[in-house]
């Protein structure tokens, strides 16, 4: 039984790391603690992929133009961290408490591009780019569903565009690459 | 003379074999020794025990060849019945610390549920990927090694689409 369940994780592991690169995640490189919501969380997944692992992934992609374009990005990418929590019902992480993660990018280096506040059901989605000599050198995912969150932080150069490419893979949730909608605080 | 370049030719060619047989023997045994003795100290530190999984050489075999070479080294620990749960945090350094820095953590999930741990470590070995995944849950633990080549295995991959579509 145990073996089956351990047979049905490498499964996942490779398609993870092999079918998911088809098309084209530790503790450490994440911005923030996020050790509260982990304990209330009732799944908590991190996904740690340094620049060595991230270049290893590449080589198992294809030849073709749509995941050269992705074995270029992920390339010269130096990590990809992802921690998704998950909870039994809404509303177990307060409003307040995603502020306060958002705080964190306010007044730093970085930059708010995307912000994407649905309906309840839909969720918020919110993109920051770290910017270092007016080049793009990070980028920040933060979205909220009801029962789930994610935060995907993801090191070295990066476009916005490249998400598309990535969207889906690494634990990246395929949707948050959406168009500019402005958070009130930016409009005023 | 003659007696004494011979033996040193003799000498000299049972060297070179035994070089040889270690060079080609030390990837195999190397692979073989590192998850069997890590199973041995988790045994020791935790004073539990593994079961045999028979034809498991077999098994690791038609993975290999069912995969065109893709899936090689598959390695199964399987502890049942171990008691009391093994605290995850304990565990994953201990392992961690028997695997050495050229192993990362590259997936950890933890179920409330269930509480069920799985950590997965992984390296780079050539041109292969090597996984450990370990799953930890209340009186169990399973323990499984696989390499995964990065040529064969997308290769095999594709064949495969393509013989479905």
């Amino acid at each position: 039984m145990k073996i089956q369940r351990s047979a049905a994780v490498s499964v996942l592991v490779l398609a993870g790391l092999l079918l998911a690169s088809h098309r084209a995640l530790a503790q450490g490189d994440f911005p923030f603690d996020t050790s509260k919501l982990a304990a209330r969380a009732d799944e908590t997944t991190t996904v740690s992929l340094d620049k060595n692992m991230l270049r290893f992934a590449s080589k198992f992609l294809n030849d073709d133009a749509e995941d050269r374009q992705a074995r270029r990005i992920i390339e010269n990418l130096d990590g990809i961290y992802v921690r998704t929590f998950e909870f039994k019902a809404p509303g177990s992480y307060s409003a307040a408490e995603l502020e306060t993660f958002r705080k964190f990018f306010a007044g730093s280096e970085w930059s708010h591009i995307v912000s994407v506040h649905g309906k309840e059901a839909d969720g918020d989605t919110d993109i920051y780019v770290r910017m270092v000599d007016g080049e793009v050198r990070g980028m920040f995912i933060l979205a909220a569903e009801p029962s789930e969150l994610t935060f995907v932080h993801i090191l070295g150069p990066i476009k916005p565009e490249d998400l598309d490419q990535l969207s889906g893979n690494f634990g990246i949730p395929k949707r948050h690459m959406m168009a500019r909608q402005p958070r009130k605080d930016e409009q005023q | 003379m003659k007696l004494g370049r011979r033996h040193l030719r003799r000498t000299r060619f049972a060297r070179l074999l035994v070089a040889a047989i270690a060079c080609t023997a030390a990837p195999i045994w190397g692979a073989d020794f590192n998850f069997n003795h890590l199973v041995s100290n988790i045994e020791n530190r935790y004073q539990i025990r593994h079961q045999h999984i028979p034809f498991m050489g077999f098994a690791s075999f038609c993975a290999h060849i069912a995969t065109g070479g893709g899936v090689r080294g598959l390695h199964i620990a399987d502890f049942e019945e171990i008691g009391s749960r093994i605290p995850s945090d304990d565990f994953d350094s201990f392992v961690h610390s028997q695997l050495g820095d050229t192993w990362s953590v590259i997936v950890r999930s933890h179920e409330r549920a269930t509480n069920e741990d799985t950590i997965i470590y992984a390296r780079t070995d050539g041109n292969r990927f090597v996984l450990l995944i370990a799953d930890l849950e209340n009186g169990e633990l399973s323990l499984v090694k696989v390499g995964v080549d990065a040529e064969h295995l997308p290769r095999w991959l594709n064949d495969h689409e393509h013989a479905t579509l």
